[in-house]
């Protein structure tokens, strides 16, 4: 399995990938800026992500808004933030492939004479209606800040939520946003793929005509975190207006493409994907004790980490909950998944891989994965690369990952209804989630 | 060569769209098949479309077609639960079951090279599910407890009371998942007898959709479904095309949520069966209101004022009449301003201030423009196979959905608009802190009753 591309740097220090697709009359733009909340600092968190919103709200040429020209052209498009970086995509017919490169590049190049301090306020306030809607509104929408903060000494850009603190949002000013935008947002810190019914040659000629003449900006340099180290188990509790208790089990783990990170995954699939997985068929098929059970292994650039997460069924101690995913990760350490496991694991890896090449553009498309393997690896066509680590990986390597999560310390969140600290595991303590 | 910033590049309509013809055909037991060939990743997906859906749920047993759709899998032909899933998932295929309010729909997405093994999995699903009473208990249960769930969380909550409400003693009166209550007294006979009423060839259709030529997929069809029998109980027509009487136009429904720091809201009405001629000026008239990004009401709501991270606009299209919806959730100190600019803005759209013709033109090409993109992955395809059977759709619906969006004009956006988003037809549902929100609400429409939801 591969994608065919073709990929060249400008002499600005953009990377532009180029993968031809004729199958319908569209065209995916997708732009990755190597910058997400790892880049910001304590006291300046939310940048990156206010910053996705800044990009939507106009820029010199066109100071309009972004959105008009593009849906008027039937294209759909978006953006997100995570930690690591940040993508912004359109789908276009492939007669609006002009207009998408030129709105792109036109943020790109020339996006701060057109910021004003209205478009700030505004999009602040959007910005904390989001965090309103996703964490404080939500049931159980603190638990991953929580966690973060236990997990993560506070001078880790793992430490606080890409959406950012409150106060952060509310004291940002022009000149912090502006100071972002020079320093993150330029060709040499970008990478440009062009997906679909174009000729490559045309699509080459096209991205530099428009990103051409964009000038580069300063080298970022990498994130250096200090060491994560997690000396003992931590256990908290967040009382929330939630009917079922929920306990979060969360361990550092190796990071994005490292050593063993293939095999938490496998791992992950093993214990709960599907209804034969592990903790699904145990806790929630035949003991009756979780209303649901879902692990993941969430890699990053600098660390990755582990999590389990369980909803008690009615009338069931989280203690129980716990003592059943022990008992899981316990075998799993003791003799490792079957081989009939590891096919499955590896059918189910290799599916996932085929399915995202089903379409060009979006999150997760064939073009926002070129970029991503890019970013990450300087190598867009790491995909086969990435898929053999899955084919690599043994029985042993998965009983291993499950071994050190056996051993290693982590952070126990329980989740208990308000006024029910009582069912929290025991000796829980307060957990920081703001 | 540099760019002209002074101005946009033009958009260029050009490229020609091969639109999915599905070969329809009826396998010799009366099943209907449509497949469909489409190249781009050597994967298949079947999906069998059957009308038991949850308006099918007996009075009484709200949740009785979901909690059937949702034990299919727990155990079928020769296979226990475990044996079923460890074979679906060694083939690297995936299975999805969705109850909506028409009907259930069966998905397995395989690899092209498994279709006939993903085949006989999926009519084992359909049609020889076991429903052991163990199985369907504990299915059950878990569904009362993620009804229980639900309560806590507020969007759940506004979803539920509109649909509640607008649809009161109609079959389509409750969500899919059904009622506690009414789940608590059911049982393995009920879903087996629902299962025998209905999972027949008279109420499904199956759509096979990916790499595969039309010959394989019918071979594929015919060995895994040849044997499917009629239901027992035929559907009766008529029965959800019945409209509710329901007589809320000019109330809030205020469910508390205290401290809540949103306030989570929906306002809307009955709203037109999927086959109203008026569709295309309904659809045109949406996207132009709340569909989209640049639609009024998010224009107005979020990149003006910044009460919220979004707001959309939309027709739920179903069988029988559906419902129209605007929906959001703003900052509590918002909640009365944002009722009465989505009440403004549904107003005016149809009375005084009609769509512009740029406004107009920008919601034609968006649908029309963007209709490419729906036809990239076989799920897609199937998808829009599967809706065009449920409605009725004409043969050439999907040659002839560009040009009939075309062709509608202001007047038809603004007696769609009249006809459906009227500011004296709509009532409104909103879970959030009372005590900071219900006097300024009295003041926005004529009644105003808290309920407990």
């Amino acid at each position: 399995m591969q994608i065919v591309f073709e990929k060249r740097t400008l002499a600005n220090g953009l990377d532009v990938i180029v993968h031809e697709d004729r199958d319908l009359p569209i065209v995916a733009v997708n732009v990755w800026y190597h910058v997400g909340s790892k880049n910001e600092r304590p006291g300046l968190t939310g940048f990156a992500h206010l910053f996705e919103h800044l990009m939507f709200e106009g820029s010199a040429h066109h100071d309009h808004g972004y959105f008009p020209p593009l849906q008027e052209a039937g294209a759909s498009l978006n953006g997100s933030t995570n930690a690591d970086r940040t993508n912004y995509w359109e789908v276009v017919p492939v007669g609006a492939l002009d207009r998408a490169l030129w709105m792109e590049s036109d943020r790109m190049g020339w996006l701060l004479p057109a910021l004003t301090q209205e478009k700030l306020d505004n999009q602040r306030d959007v910005v904390l209606n989001e965090r309103r809607q996703n964490y404080e509104n939500r049931p159980y929408g603190l638990a991953q800040i929580a966690i973060a903060h236990a997990l993560y000494p506070p001078t880790h850009s793992y430490y606080w939520p890409t959406i950012g603190d409150v106060a952060d949002i509310r004291a940002a000013t022009l000149d912090d946003v502006s100071a972002f935008f020079a320093r993150y947002y330029h060709p040499a810190n970008a990478s440009l793929t062009i997906a679909g019914d174009v000729e490559a040659t045309r699509a080459f000629e096209l991205a530099e005509q428009y990103f051409g003449a964009i000038p580069a900006g300063p080298l970022v340099d990498p994130v250096v975190p200090p060491p994560v180290d997690l000396v003992a188990d931590s256990r908290l509790v967040l009382e929330d207006r939630v009917e079922f208790p929920r306990l979060y089990l969360a361990w550092h783990s190796p990071a994005l493409f490292a050593d063993g990170d293939a095999e938490c995954d496998l791992l992950a699939d093993l214990l709960s994907n599907g209804k034969t997985s592990r903790l699904f068929r145990s806790l929630v098929h035949e003991r009756r004790i979780a209303l649901d059970v879902a692990a993941y292994q969430s890699s990053r650039e600098l660390a990755g980490m582990f999590q389990v997460i369980a909803t008690a069924a009615a009338g069931v101690s989280l203690e129980a909950l716990r003592a059943g995913i022990d008992d899981g990760l316990r075998a799993m350490a003791a003799s490792g998944p079957t081989i009939a496991e590891m096919t499955r694991a590896r059918a189910q890896a290799e599916s996932g891989f085929v399915q995202r090449l089903q379409t060009i553009g979006g999150f997760s498309g064939k073009s926002d994965q070129l970029n991503a393997y890019n970013i990450f690896l300087d190598d867009p066509g790491a995909f086969g690369r990435d898929l053999a680590r899955y084919r690599a990986a043994t029985a042993d390597g998965v009983r291993r990952a499950a071994g050190s999560l056996v051993e290693a310390p982590r952070v126990a969140l329980s989740i208990v209804p308000r006024g029910r600290r009582d069912l929290a595991l025991q000796g829980a303590v307060e957990a920081v989630a703001s | 060569m540099s760019i002209d910033r002074s101005r946009l590049p033009f958009v260029r309509d050009e490229g020609a769209l091969h639109l999915p013809r599905p070969q329809r055909q009826v396998l010799d037991n009366g099943l209907p098949v449509w497949t469909v060939e489409h190249e781009n990743v050597p994967m298949v997906s079947l999906v069998l479309v059957t009308r038991a859906g949850a308006s099918e749920d007996p009075v009484d047993a709200e949740g009785l077609a979901a909690l059937t759709a949702d034990a299919l899998d727990d155990g079928a032909g020769e296979r226990d639960a475990f044996a079923l899933h460890d074979a679906i998932a060694s083939l690297g295929a995936s299975l999805e079951i969705d109850c909506g309010p028409d009907a259930t729909a069966i998905d397995i997405t395989t690899l092209a090279a498994t279709l006939p093994e993903a085949a006989h999995l999926l009519a084992d699903v359909a049609c020889r599910p076991r429903f052991d009473a163990n199985e369907v208990e504990r299915v059950r249960d878990l569904r009362r407890q993620r009804i229980a769930q639900m309560r806590d969380v507020p969007s759940a909550i506004a979803e539920r009371v509109f649909v509640e409400t607008l649809f009161e003693g109609h079959p389509y009166g409750h969500l899919s998942m059904g009622r506690d209550l009414a789940l608590a007294g059911l049982g393995a006979d009920d879903v087996r007898g629902f299962h025998r009423a209905r999972y027949g060839i008279d109420r499904s259709l199956l759509i096979v959709v990916g790499e595969a030529s039309h010959a394989e997929m019918r071979t594929a069809a015919a060995d895994a479904f040849g044997t499917m029998g009629p239901s027992q109980e035929p559907l009766v027509r008529g029965r959800i095309e019945r409209m509710p009487t329901s007589g809320l136009a000019g109330t809030l429904l205020l469910i508390d949520r205290p401290g809540a720091p949103q306030s989570e809201i929906r306002v809307g009405r009955l709203g037109p069966a999927r086959s109203t001629p008026d569709y295309f000026a309904s659809i045109v008239m949406n996207a132009a209101l709340g569909g989209q990004f640049v639609s009024r009401i998010n224009l107005n709501l979020r990149e003006d004022k910044g009460f919220t991270y979004g707001v959309r606009s939309g027709f739920d299209f179903r069988v029988g009449p559906g419902a129209f919806v605007v929906q959001t959730s703003v900052q509590t100190d918002a909640t009365a301003a944002s009722v009465r600019e989505i009440l403004r803005e549904c107003g005016d759209i149809g009375d005084g201030r009609p769509v512009t013709p740029s406004e107009l033109a920008m919601a034609q090409a968006a649908l029309t423009r963007g209709y490419p993109r729906s036809f990239e992955t076989g799920d897609q395809i199937a998808r829009s196979c599967m809706q065009a059977a449920l409605y009725g759709l004409p043969d050439d619906y999907f040659e002839t959905y560009v040009a009939r969006v075309r062709a509608v004009d202001v007047a038809a956006v603004t007696q769609a608009a009249a006809r459906w988003a009227s500011p004296a037809d709509l009532f409104a549902v909103v879970v959030g802190d009372r005590a900071r929100v219900e006097e300024e609400l009295r003041g926005v429409m004529p009644r105003v009753v808290v309920t407990q939801g």
